[in-house]
């Protein structure tokens, strides 16, 4: 069943349409990567998703109801986004920060339950975090910092979770733990919608795969069949070589040099 | 098997009924511990003057055992100016720090971006053209919100981190100060001195008469402040990830900012326009509380601290003649506005 769907979504942003009739589904549980080259519109469909904008036709359906007819409250229970580069206030430690995560499900005469403890040591201890729990967010590593956002976002408790470019700032030891606790909270039942830059990653660890440019849809699919040489010229305008990791079988995307016996400046 | 709740490090659980509230540790001992400092900073305002009192004998006086020389004193003299600057310091700095964290900008307060100066010329041309004589305190708030809707005029929208809205706000308190001026300018000093120094922020000769409508307005506005605290505490991560969280941001941010104008507004009715006491508490405000929480209490106490101490320091300092209280706080403030900017300024480069 699809948790997500969007009808025949068209979008402009000054005067320049973005996208036109797009229609998607998101099918429940799901680990999705939205991938394409830089202003083909994936930040942008997150944040139609998630609400921080509006479509100007069309219609996003959450769990079979119209998306602008959630209230913010409401909304804040199903579908937890996180933005590229999230705001650390001083100050504000790794605990507080899973502990807003809790406030949607929370009012003013009820700021702290049990299910909102459990939450809290669930996401603690599913992301790592009990070391540096006590530590202010803005003292942390990246890597640490993201992990701590992913906590918020999964205290959050929500079934649909939407992720833009969480790895992009992180060295690659980072993006790989970054990438498996999404993977893993994927694993949980939710469905998680990820932009992300690097193919092989959206490749590796995504169920599916959607391919974008210039606001159309260009593939979509299972990431094996999606990450060919042909799509990525077709995206990037780059020729390239696959080959396949020898752990895992997954795709590796190697670029070709336009000029190979030039030499280097 | 039923095991207690544990709130997060640093919280205390606090349960009454079916309510169960959190708070912060520090939060509370700092807000406890500027209790005390109000109470003294009273105290010594009363106590100093041109006729000298021991705070003992305040102290006395006050619980009714004092003689009729120091009643006269305290009841009629110190006790309603004291009042006074109390409830606008408090607005002050409540004000200051409702719209520096809407705005997420530490210059972004109602005497940075002519608020304070749009009441102020509100007040002088009521008081000069319709109430005459009568102090239009009611004015305030209106001169205000013309004021407001003049800088949304111009900036449609605050900028990234407000800084859009404090440069304009700068031009607009230039030109809505010298519009004041230039009003008082048109009638002979005689007739307008106690306005001219009114608009200096001068509380010489203020009491109940504006006090206490002032401080019953504020007290009707404190629970929606109350309520709104807590989104606005969210709101420190940023109206984006907010929004995530199911905060109504637009709703959050009209009420915000109408109520932080209209504080700001019935603070300068009082004491006319105060510099720097809204910027300065907050921030201070907040570094006690270790930026844990918003510090909206801490923030509000110290502005009456800072007032009343200036206020004291404004009638004791050339005596027998009285400064303006304003112009004590632009000198402390102006210090530490250049001690702030100079320390931001590595950050900037």
């Amino acid at each position: 069943m699809a948790v997500l769907k969007l009808n025949n979504i068209s979008f402009s942003y000054r005067q320049q349409h973005i996208f036109n009739q797009v229609s998607l589904q998101f099918g429940a549980g799901k680990l999705i990567g939205i991938v394409g080259p830089n202003g083909c519109g994936k930040s942008t469909l997150l944040k139609l998703l998630a609400r921080q904008i509006q479509p100007d036709t069309g219609d996003i359906l959450v769990k079979g109801k119209a998306l602008h007819r959630y209230s913010t409250k409401s909304l804040a229970c199903e579908i937890a986004f996180l933005p590229q580069n999230p705001i650390s206030p001083l100050g504000i430690t790794v605990e507080q920060l899973l502990q807003y995560g809790r406030h949607p499900h929370q009012s003013w005469f009820n700021q702290w339950g049990k299910e909102d403890r459990d939450s809290v040591d669930a996401a603690t201890q599913l992301l790592g975090l009990a070391d540096y729990l006590h530590r202010p967010l803005a003292e942390l590593s990246g890597g640490q910092r993201q992990r701590a956002w992913l906590g918020m976002i999964l205290a959050q408790d929500t079934d649909i979770v939407l992720l833009d470019e969480p790895t992009s700032a992180l060295d690659i030891g980072h993006q790989v733990e970054v990438m498996e606790c999404i993977s893993h909270i994927a694993s949980m039942g939710k469905t998680v919608v990820l932009v992300i830059h690097d193919l092989a990653a959206a490749a590796r660890y995504c169920n599916e795969v959607i391919a974008l440019r210039d606001g159309a849809i260009v593939a979509n699919g299972t990431a094996k069949s999606v990450v060919t040489e042909t799509l990525v010229a077709q995206l990037f305008d780059t020729h390239v070589d696959i080959l396949y990791a020898p752990q895992d079988d997954a795709p590796v995307i190697v670029p070709r040099r336009k000029y190979l016996h030039s030499e280097p400046m | 098997m039923i095991h207690e709740l544990l709130p997060p490090a640093g919280k205390t659980l606090i349960s009454i009924g079916k309510w169960r509230l959190l708070a912060d540790h520090r939060t509370l001992m700092v807000t406890i511990f500027l209790l005390a400092l109000t109470l003294v900073s009273i105290v010594l305002s009363i106590s100093l003057g041109s006729a000298k009192l021991t705070s003992w004998h305040v102290l006395q006086t006050l619980l009714g055992q004092g003689d009729r020389v120091s009643e006269l004193t305290v009841f009629k003299v110190r006790l309603p100016r004291t009042i006074a600057v109390l409830v606008a310091g408090c607005a002050l700095g409540l004000s200051g720090c409702l719209i520096q964290s809407l705005v997420r900008n530490r210059l972004a307060t109602p005497d940075m971006v002519g608020v304070n100066e749009g009441a102020m010329l509100a007040i002088i041309f009521f008081t000069l053209y319709i109430t005459l004589g009568q102090w239009p305190w009611w004015a305030a708030p209106l001169g205000a919100l013309a004021t407001a809707v003049l800088l949304f005029g111009l900036c449609r929208n605050p900028g990234e981190q407000g800084y859009l809205f404090v440069v304009v706000g700068i031009g607009v308190t230039e030109m809505l100060s010298a519009a004041g001026e230039f009003l008082m300018s048109t009638e002979s000093i005689v007739h307008i001195s106690s306005v001219y120094m009114w608009s200096m922020g001068n509380f010489s000769g203020q009491g109940y008469l504006t006090a206490v409508p002032v401080a019953s307005i504020l007290l009707c506005l404190l629970p929606i402040v109350i309520y709104l605290s807590r989104s606005l505490d969210v709101m420190r991560l940023g109206t984006i990830t907010a929004s995530n969280l199911g905060v109504h941001i637009v709703r959050v941010q009209g009420g915000v900012l109408f109520i932080a104008i209209m504080i700001a507004a019935l603070g300068t009715a009082i004491g006319g326009p105060i510099a720097f006491i809204a910027m300065a508490a907050p921030i201070i405000a907040s570094y006690l509380v270790g930026h844990r929480t918003l510090p909206l209490w801490c923030a509000a106490l110290l502005g009456a601290v800072f007032l009343l101490l200036s206020d004291t320091l404004a009638r004791v300092l050339a005596q027998p003649y009285e400064i303006s209280t304003g112009v004590i706080t632009r000198i402390l403030g102006g210090i530490f506005l250049l001690f702030l900017l100079l320390n931001d300024k590595g950050k900037v480069d």
